[in-house]
């Protein structure tokens, strides 16, 4: 076996052999494989990622872990991470997505946390493979994630030629923890006695993180890369959290770590190096599946539905009993050792021995200057497009409203549980999720969303611009920001300019976190989403994090009476540069991501504005631009209102920019006629403009500049179409 | 034209994970029975028109590849006899 065999380069190979003082064997050549791949070393995006701000008031635990953790109150902390599982959905949609919901859940599990929901944000190509695939996908998120029961609460989806060989699947999870049940991973101690709970280790995925995840495919490549298609098992899955959980609560952990990628050897190797202990491995101990696995195979196994704990030998019984009450297999496989050095034994042979250090932080990191990350941001000028042919307004609408990246996506959504639980007081027909906690008015609200278009031309400006879209949700509804996670998915960083964009990506995430001061407390990267030599969009997928003080009355998304006024809350400039609404009629131009600054005082001062109760509804605008927000507060609204819109701006042109541009920071607000001289006093006052819209009506329709409308049915109409 | 009988067993590659086969086991383990392994699979029945044997025997194939079988993850075998 030779270094490129795992993934390797001969550069590494040669670093291998220094920190060694030796030629490794294949078996620890292997574990080098895993570990120093793209996927688990992050070799060339940890000195990216380490510029993105951590610290925040609420912050109990940032990256590095096996997920963030922020504070609610008192009596509540939430994990929450999101991670991707692009290329084995790729390969299989229903497995691949499965086991992404199955592993960011043991993420959240990891953290002494109970997973209360889940979010999935895909990206698909255009094409009827893709249609296969998507279906495969959202089936396989709702076949875990149902069955497992924690509900699907929320998502984002949309399509693009870009992804139809490289479809994104990233899952964010969120679980809630007592401050006393809080556990880690590097906390095991000389003397603990390591024990694998859960499902026996079978020949699954195999390499999935060096070779799937971490390489290129060529052409039709992935099909020898098949067999190690790893399956999920979600009922194990509940036991496998439900016996874990009770045994963190009754403080028989010491540590704790999930099997992920990269299977015990991750495990094993990340538990040692964060506690700073080594350990002995008896992999003759293992429970396998199949007879005749080789040491190699049982350490890099990918199988699912397995956790790593640290035990003190006198509490083993214990663990021993609560795994047979909950009939899952746990086998103490090793023993924690003072230094740092990891032996694998069969019997009583050594196989291999490596330093826990040496996997985890020998790999060579790229790194890059600090002129070359400033020099990211000099970015396309934001010159106003030339609408050349002027289409009609009446069909653009409702074009737009058609377009796949805003129309309904109950076809999606109505294969997910989003309720059970009983947490979720709006679900995935609203644009953010909000979940309660049982023994509190205290709840959560959880806004996705990803970049696609707007990251195309300008991947700084789209990554900035998603961090503010999904605050600005926050905003919508009075939320306090706990903190972010975000997953880059990106092209070969070998390549310098999939590098640069995946870096510029990364640069858009700090400037947006850190002018907003929202931290950035975990995340995942994705790259070699890559086929025959064709990157994908550099995509930048954000988790944003909020608490409510009074999730039982979120304040409406919708118009609700007839008589309230609408007011457009920071109009964006008239560009409509990476709208749905440009790709519709003309292609494509950078998106004008505006002042950072500006838009982080705005965002506070919507925060305070809901607060107050001056707004009766809000609706932050995204996708689809301002007409899609108002389509769809009327849409959701009784059957009866209707809007009557009057547009400020003089040319059919600027009408359209206005209606269209996807600008960040922009809000619609309705606002009661008895609050009316307050709402305009408050923004004269923060120094935000407030612009008039018009009306909400009985006319039961959208109507634009007494001129054009469209009834009810026709919006919905264009907005749910089928698929 | 003549009319064929064909059967497709369908059964997850060796090395795939079965967790309904594993939880079928586990419950004959339970009951009593000695059993070491459990693999669950399909057994799909169909009748179609052809020239001949052979013929109708790349028709199921081409049939199970597409849709029967998921070839990611499942192999099949296939028989064909005549009506």
């Amino acid at each position: 076996m030779q270094a490129r065999d795992v993934g390797l380069t001969q550069t590494e190979y040669a670093a291998i052999c220094r920190l060694m003082g030796r030629e490794p064997n294949e078996l620890e050549l292997g574990l080098f494989g895993a570990l120093w791949s793209e996927h688990c070393s992050y070799k060339n995006s940890r000195a990216l990622l380490k510029r993105l701000p951590h610290e925040g008031p609420y912050v109990v635990a940032g990256p590095g872990g096996n997920a963030g953790v922020v504070r609610v109150s008192d009596d509540w902390e939430v994990a929450f991470k999101i991670e991707s599982h692009n290329h084995p959905s790729y390969v299989e949609p229903v497995q691949g997505a499965a086991t992404g919901v199955g592993g960011i859940l043991r993420d959240i599990i990891a953290m002494g946390a109970q997973p209360i929901a889940v979010a999935d944000l895909l990206r698909f190509g255009t094409d009827s493979q893709s249609v296969r695939l998507r279906q495969g996908v959202v089936k396989g998120i709702g076949q875990y994630g149902n069955a497992i029961g924690i509900p699907t609460v929320t998502g984002d989806v949309a399509y693009s030629e870009t992804y139809a060989q490289n479809p994104l699947v990233n899952v964010l999870a969120v679980g809630l923890r007592r401050p006393e049940h809080a556990m880690t991973a590097n906390t095991a101690r000389p003397g603990h006695l390591l024990v694998l709970v859960g499902q026996r280790t079978g020949r699954d995925g195999i390499h999935g993180a060096s070779l799937l995840a971490s390489q290129d495919f060529q052409g039709s490549e992935h099909d020898t890369l098949r067999p190690t298609v790893q399956v999920g098992d979600p009922f194990l899955g509940k036991l496998l959290m439900d016996m874990t959980l009770t045994a963190v609560e009754r403080g028989w952990v010491a540590a704790l770590q999930d099997l992920g990628a990269a299977g015990l050897t991750s495990a094993v190797a990340e538990l040692c190096d964060s506690s700073g202990v080594g350990a002995n491995l008896w992999l003759d101990r293992v429970p396998l599946r199949q007879r005749q696995l080789s040491s190699y195979d049982i350490m890099l196994s990918e199988t699912q539905e397995r956790m790593l704990m640290a035990v003190e030998p006198e509490r083993w019984p214990d663990v021993r009993a609560l795994a047979d009450h909950y009939e899952i297999l746990a086998t103490v496989i090793g023993e924690v050792t003072e230094g740092e050095m990891i032996q694998i034994w069969w019997d009583s042979t050594v196989q291999g021995t490596v330093s826990a250090h040496w996997l985890v932080r020998g790999c060579p990191r790229r790194d890059v200057s600090e002129e070359w990350w400033r020099a990211l941001r000099h970015r396309p000028t934001e010159a106003p497009p030339v609408i050349t042919t002027i289409p009609s307004l009446r069909a653009l609408v409702l074009d737009v409203l058609a377009h796949p990246d805003v129309r309904d996506r109950s076809f999606i959504y109505q294969q997910y549980d989003s309720t059970i639980q009983t947490r979720t007081v709006w679900g995935p027909d609203h644009d953010v999720a909000v979940l309660r906690l049982h023994d509190t008015r205290v709840g959560l609200v959880l806004s996705v969303f990803g970049t696609g278009q707007w990251a195309s031309l300008d991947p700084y400006a789209g990554a900035a611009a998603a961090v503010v879209l999904a605050a600005s949700r926050l905003a919508a509804l009075g939320a306090e920001p706990l903190g972010l996670t975000d997953g880059i998915n990106a092209g070969n960083p070998d390549k310098e300019e999939s590098f640069r964009q995946m870096a510029s990506a990364v640069a858009g995430v700090q400037d947006a976190a850190e002018a907003l001061r929202i931290p950035v407390t975990g995340g995942n990267v994705s790259l070699h989403n890559e086929t025959d030599g064709q990157p994908i969009w550099p995509t930048v997928m954000i988790g944003a994090l909020g608490r409510l003080d009074d999730a039982t009355k979120p304040v409406p998304d919708c118009v609700g009476a007839q008589g309230h006024t609408l007011y457009l809350v920071n109009p964006g400039p008239l560009h409509w540069g990476g709208s749905v609404a440009e790709r519709v009629v003309e292609g494509a131009s950078p998106y004008p991501l505006g002042d950072l600054g500006h838009h982080q005082r705005a965002l506070e001062a919507m925060t305070q504005f809901v607060r107050r109760g001056l707004a009766q509804a809000v609706r932050a605008i995204g996708r689809g631009g301002l007409a899609t927000a108002l389509a769809r507060m009327l849409l959701g609204a009784p059957p009866s209102l209707g809007m009557a819109i009057l547009l400020s701006e003089s040319t059919e042109s600027e009408k359209l920019l206005r209606l269209f541009n996807e600008g960040p920071a922009q809000w619609v607000v309705a606002v009661a006629p008895e609050v009316v001289d307050d709402a305009v006093g408050y923004w004269q006052a923060v120094g935000i403009e407030l612009r008039y819209l018009g009306e909400v009506t009985q006319s039961g329709r959208l109507e634009v500049d007494e001129r054009v409308h469209w009834t009810r049915a026709e919006l919905l109409t264009a907005w749910r179409q089928p698929g | 034209m003549a009319q064929f009988h064909a059967t497709v067993v369908v059964t997850l590659k060796p090395d795939i994970l079965d967790p309904a086969g594993d939880a079928t086991a586990q419950v004959l383990r339970q009951m009593g029975y000695l059993v070491d392994d459990v693999r669950m699979g399909k057994h799909i029945q169909l009748t179609l028109e052809a020239e001949s044997v052979s013929e109708a025997e790349a028709a199921v194939r081409q049939m199970t590849e597409s849709l029967l079988a998921n070839p990611v993850m499942e192999t099949y075998t296939v028989r064909v006899d005549a009506s």
